[in-house]
């Protein structure tokens, strides 16, 4: 796609009026807030400001909640960094590294590596919305049912395979995830599966609560230990390498944020290609990408405690935030809930999104386009703002912290949707998060099956009620085969790989 | 040759292949349509041959396990912590959140520093540690009505207590 320079130069005067910036800015703090509280991302926070659209023009109103999206969807790693406790799912993914570089005193490296991902990952994803939205907008309906059951297959593999040096544990922790996330209602029959007549188990156990639970309860049991057992040892995260002299932590060099270009740029391309299919979402984008780059990572910290994790994972939640236009702006399809709202918003502005918004409405499209750059540039301004205060949050005394966050994932999880058993969910989780740490699972695989499993499931069942059972109809395309391939590939290098070592051992 | 001796990680994963073994099995007495019970079939499958080969690895392949694995003995922690979530959620629902926040956070840093002091024999600043504890207890229950139930405006249901 070329770029319609007339369209570009009609938007500039409405997206850099001040008026317009002012309500980008509001939207990237509420943005940051709301998506740094444990269980309140940014569709919460768009849903809170969206009866603006009755007052507010396009412009402004769109550069809030775009503003609040991007940012909301970066502040989630926040807490998962500050302490152990995610704010969105996306954000889920950085938490090994980024709390590990917490403990470690490095807290401020991570968060500031958290927000230059983020940035670098929302710029690239904007580009390729601008560049790519046609040709990807093409591919993206030739992804059918036996195309999508590859593609998760893929994911799937990657996770279970990648994951672990042990096998035993990475399939135990793929089945336990795999489990949980199809009790409910089967997609195709609508029988209830697993619910043992809990009428709360139906609608099926959703993903905000099982990670808030699953990594926050765990470090709040070994907390509330160490301050009952050793008062004085448990003190406030990651003094030991805090200067003493300056009481400041570290801050990220530039040698350091070039040294992770590569992690940056493997989370910008899955992040983008996975954002533009309607489903996936940032949380499998952020966890495929780091996945992917802890394989090719060197660094023996990576999943740790590495600033490689804490990049590859951001940058791909956060390039999944301009990919999530192309299935709406191309076939007025949202791709997630977020998108949806976002919809909302312009058909309430009287923009009919659709097919053809891309060619009646070009001067919207450029206006959005530019509202995403500046809405990035905010939040890098703002993000960098709040660091300091961020950091400062982990050193509140541990007596007071811990039960702080205990109290925020039990309203976080409720307010959710207003649920309590949701509370209950989280606390389950909780206690599955517990044992996988004591016996050292890794939780890579359970997530990623989690969130792979029921989209798996959907597509595979629909590709053989379409092909009447016929198994060749997953190998009926050319897209299909290229992933079969690659999965086939990955899983004889990972098993290539895993060998070496012990040859030459 | 090194003593065979089975370790917590094996007797975990023998726990968790026979208890999905039996489930597996379980699954064909279960009225759903085959369709439904594929993938929890897969599922339960994983779990399955996961844990049977942990075992497999602990007691034939030693030189390639994983980390040991220790008893370490915070399991009482888990169901104290578990617990007094779960009664924190069903407080602040049934009794109102700004009373049960002030309640549960006062409670819990009143007894941490309690017990210190006991533990140090020192009470000579217990009570202006417990009123600093209070006022801040306060300032977060406060804190919490703020944000939840004025800015984002949480469905909490009406109660005498607020």
């Amino acid at each position: 796609m070329t770029l319609d320079m007339s369209a570009l130069m009609g938007a500039i005067p409405e997206v850099f009026s001040l008026y317009t910036i002012v309500f980008v800015m509001f939207g990237v703090l509420l943005g940051i807030t709301v998506g740094a509280i444990p269980g309140l991302g940014p569709g919460l926070a768009i849903a809170l400001v969206l009866p603006f659209s009755f007052i507010l023009p396009l412009g402004p109103l769109m550069g809030m909640l775009i503003g609040t999206y991007k940012a909301g969807t970066y502040g989630g790693s926040i807490s998962a960094i500050n302490f152990a406790t995610p704010g969105t799912g996306g954000g889920a993914a950085a938490l090994p590294d980024g709390y590990g570089l917490t403990l470690q005193g490095k807290g401020r490296k991570a968060l500031e590596m958290d927000l230059y991902a983020s940035v670098i990952g929302g710029i690239f994803s904007t580009l390729v919305l601008m560049f790519l939205v046609v040709p990807i907008g093409k591919a993206a309906p030739r992804f059918g049912p036996a195309e999508l059951t590859a593609l998760y297959m893929l994911a799937l593999s990657l996770i279970v395979v990648f994951s672990t040096k042990n096998p035993g544990k990475g399939f135990l922790a793929a089945g336990v995830g795999f489990f949980l996330s199809i009790v409910g209602r089967d997609v195709v029959t609508g029988a209830l599966r697993f619910t043992f007549g809990m009428r709360e188990l139906q609608g099926g156990i959703p993903l905000v609560p099982v990670l808030m639970g699953f990594f926050a309860i765990p470090v709040i049991v070994k907390q509330v230990h160490a301050l009952l057992t050793d008062p004085e040892g448990a003190g406030k995260l990651g003094d030991g390498n805090t200067n003493l002299d300056t009481k400041k932590q570290e801050r990220l060099t530039l040698k350091e944020l070039k040294s992770c270009s590569r992690s940056i740029g493997i989370g910008c391309v899955l992040g983008s290609i996975l954002g533009a299919l309607p489903g996936p979402g940032a949380s499998l984008a952020a966890y495929t990408s780091h996945t992917v780059d802890n394989q090719l990572s060197k660094d023996p910290m990576h999943g740790k405690g590495s600033l490689e994790g804490v990049a590859s994972a951001e940058a791909g939640n956060n390039a999944t935030t301009g990919a999530t236009f192309i299935p709406m702006l191309t076939f007025g399809i949202p791709g997630s809930s977020i998108a949806a709202l976002l919809m909302a918003a312009l058909v309430m502005e009287g923009v009919p999104v659709g097919p053809r918004v891309v060619v009646d409405h070009i001067d919207v499209v450029y206006t959005l386009f530019l509202l995403m750059f500046v809405a990035n540039v905010f939040t890098l301004i703002q993000g960098k703002l709040l660091i300091p205060i961020f950091t400062k949050l982990t050193e509140i005394p541990a007596i007071y912290l811990w039960s702080i966050i205990a109290m925020f994932v039990v309203i976080g999880t409720y307010a959710v949707n207003n649920i309590a058993f949701y509370t209950v969910i989280a606390l389950g989780a909780g206690l599955i998060g517990y044992f996988f740490k004591w016996f050292k699972v890794p939780d890579g695989p359970f997530i990623l099956a989690f969130l792979v499993a029921p989209l798996f499931e959907r597509s595979f069942r629909q590709a053989l009620i379409l092909s009447r059972g016929d198994f060749r109809f997953f190998f009926g395309s050319g897209i299909s085969i290229t992933l079969w391939t690659i999965t086939v590939v990955a899983i004889l290098w990972f098993i290539i790989k895993r060998k070496k070592p012990l040859t030459e051992k | 040759m090194t003593e065979r001796k089975i370790s917590l990680n094996a007797t975990a994963g023998a726990i968790i292949g026979l208890i999905a073994t039996i489930t597996f099995i379980w699954t064909f007495r279960i009225d759903l349509y085959a369709e439904a019970l594929f993938i929890p079939r897969v599922a339960i499958g994983l779990m399955g041959v996961g844990g049977y080969l942990v075992v497999i690895q602990d007691l034939f392949r030693p030189e390639i396990k994983g980390e040991e694995i220790k008893n370490n003995r915070t399991i009482p922690y888990l169901i104290i912590v578990i617990l007094v979530m779960y009664l924190y959620s069903w407080a602040f629902r049934n009794i109102g959140l700004v009373v049960s926040t002030f309640a549960f956070q006062g409670v819990w840093w009143i007894g941490f520093h309690i017990r210190e002091a006991t533990q140090k024999k020192n009470f000579s600043a217990i009570r202006k540690t417990i009123i600093k504890d209070l006022v801040i207890a306060a300032v977060v229950a406060g804190g919490m009505h703020l944000l939840f139930i004025e800015i984002l405006n949480l469905y909490v249901p009406q109660m005498t207590l607020f």
